[in-house]
């Protein structure tokens, strides 16, 4: 059975580099064959809104790695439903292949995990 | 299957108490005489390893306190690299290749990839221990 991370997001992609250095980690584990869960929370949720850029930032658009996790073996990109409703977020303002999962299931989700890093 | 620790520290040497406590859990697993596969530095916490670090004689010298618990006990100080790169801290090899006269990797630290924590949590029989 693979070994499951689970990286949890708390903070938007564009505050910091917590949102990079966490995505790293999700890739290499993928690459060591684990089944990674990256996790949406908080203010993380804001990360996956749609049409954002990081132009003004003089920075790569960090989100648009994203779109290509599946290529990588990362199927599961997941938000807190709780979360989304806290920030306002409606389902059609955020980007595609995302699963919104209640703070119950998410929990379950992570008491499963073998790992479960917040960066 | 005995159980192993691998420990990972992420906040700053200098904002943080995380790594004192890192020690002291060291210690303590060692006091136990339980296995650590791994320390591993990401994050603001590969700062410990930049041998500028000056800090004041009475204060804790942290990176002196890490070096002696993995000489002491044959633990490998692992500092991710592209964190360190991130922030200033080159070892020998990455000073070399950007013709910088000098390099600021702390002795007893080895700059090491993801790569290395990824395989050890891969490993069933490692807990993993996060100080932040």
């Amino acid at each position: 059975m693979p070994t499951t991370t689970n990286i949890i997001f708390r903070h938007s992609a564009l505050d910091g580099i917590d949102f990079k250095e966490s995505i790293d980690l999700g890739l290499v584990c993928a690459a060591f064959d684990h089944q990674v869960n990256l996790i949406f929370v908080d203010a993380g949720v804001n990360s996956l809104i749609a049409g954002q850029t990081a132009q003004d930032l003089d920075d790569k658009n960090q989100v648009d790695i994203i779109k290509g996790l599946e290529f990588y073996d990362i199927d599961n990109v997941l938000l807190e439903q709780e979360s989304v409703e806290n920030c306002s977020l409606e389902v059609n303002q955020l980007i595609d292949s995302v699963q919104i999962k209640s703070r119950q299931e998410i929990l379950k989700l992570n008491l499963a995990a073998d790992h479960l890093v917040i960066l | 299957m005995s159980q192993q620790f691998s420990i990972m520290i992420s906040a700053s040497a200098q904002k943080t108490q995380a790594h004192l406590t890192a020690i002291k859990f060291v210690k303590a697993l060692i006091q136990q005489q339980r296995a650590i596969r791994s320390i591993f530095f990401y994050q603001d916490a590969v700062s410990v390893a930049n041998q500028f670090n000056s800090p004041p004689s009475d204060e804790p010298q942290l990176a002196t306190q890490w070096r002696n618990l993995a000489n002491d006990h044959g633990i490998e100080l692992q500092a991710c690299i592209a964190a360190s790169y991130r922030r200033g801290i080159l070892d020998e090899h990455q000073a070399q290749e950007r013709k910088l006269p000098i390099n600021n990797m702390q002795p007893g630290f080895k700059m090491t990839g993801l790569g290395q924590l990824a395989a050890a949590m891969s490993d069933k029989s490692v807990k993993l221990v996060h100080f932040k």
